[in-house]
């Protein structure tokens, strides 16, 4: 089969500097057409809908596991969202959030409300936390602080970075 | 010298069209079967299910009722990883999806293949995954 039918036509093709362009321009755009669309294919599907902040996901633990800093009695039982302030300790966040290629890192600290607002006890931070970069989001939480054996109204007070 | 870069030019583009016809069908099999979205989605869920169940103040059991057969899931080195499981270990799988959790007191890890249900329990912050009802 006679792919060019004219003489001028079976020139221009074989044109070298022409397929030459041809390949540089080409060849990238088919592989990259294709990288997008294999990626965002998969990200779409994967995509975590906007509701569900993972940021906050990880909070919770803070106020509610009894191997973070959550109020635990003499039986045992835990009082989710009381901060018992005798474990607010760098050391118990070392265990509470250990070190992980997680995307957050967080800045803790807590308020006493119960005499009006004042700093209460020590900052901890998760060992992921970097002194570089902006903090992506700031917040307080309303929690009880549990010490000289009663509860008080308290904050914790959150520090978010985006470390990924 | 036109005569070479006619060849040239039939041989480059010979070469991107086995390129094509190579790779296409390989992606285009993944795409169709939705195998790439299923462990990125299910690698994401498992991990941040893990971060909700270590949160979680009490003992807790719970079922991921998500078919996962023909894949391994793996929780180690804190991450979440699903590969196919005609390969052996998850460095094998070039598709391999992975994500991190973070874990509370402990250092969770459990290698299960082809689940077709995943059971997690909890029992005084001690966290077991096992593929059949524990």
């Amino acid at each position: 089969m006679k792919i060019f039918d004219s003489k001028k036509s079976g020139e221009e093709m074989s044109n070298w500097f022409w397929w030459k362009i041809f390949a540089l321009v080409a060849v990238p755009a088919v592989v990259l057409f294709m990288f997008s669309f294999f990626k965002t294919s998969v990200t779409g599907a994967s995509e975590i809908p906007k509701s569900l902040e993972e940021e906050y996901l990880l909070i919770s633990r803070f106020y509610d596991s009894p191997d973070c800093f959550a109020y635990q009695d003499e039986v045992g039982r835990v009082h989710p969202g009381v901060i018992d302030t005798s474990k607010f300790k760098q050391e118990n966040m070392d265990k509470c959030f250990p070190e992980s290629d997680a995307h957050y890192a967080y800045y803790l600290s807590l308020k006493d409300l119960t005499y009006g607002s004042m700093d209460f006890g020590d900052e901890i931070k998760t060992s992921n936390w970097v002194e570089e970069g902006a903090v992506i989001k700031e917040l307080g939480k309303d929690i009880l602080l549990f010490y000289d054996g009663k509860k008080h109204n308290g904050e914790l007070k959150v520090k978010i970075k985006n470390v990924r | 010298m036109a005569k070479r870069g006619l060849l040239m030019a039939v041989a480059l583009v010979g070469a991107i069209i086995l390129l094509l016809v190579l790779t296409v069908p390989l992606l285009a099999e993944k795409i169709a079967s939705r195998k790439l979205e299923l462990k990125a989605a299910a690698s994401r869920d498992i991990a941040l299910l893990l971060d909700t169940i270590y949160a979680c103040p009490y003992d807790i059991e719970l079922e991921y009722d998500f078919d996962l057969t023909g894949f391994t899931v793996e929780v180690s080195d804190n991450k979440v990883k699903i590969y196919d499981a005609s390969y052996s270990a998850p460095e094998n799988d070039p598709f391999l999806a992975q994500y991190s959790f973070v874990p509370v007191n402990g250092n969770p890890d459990f290698t299960l293949g082809n689940p077709k249900k995943l059971f997690f329990r909890k029992t005084g912050g001690i966290l077991t995954l096992k593929d059949e009802n524990i």
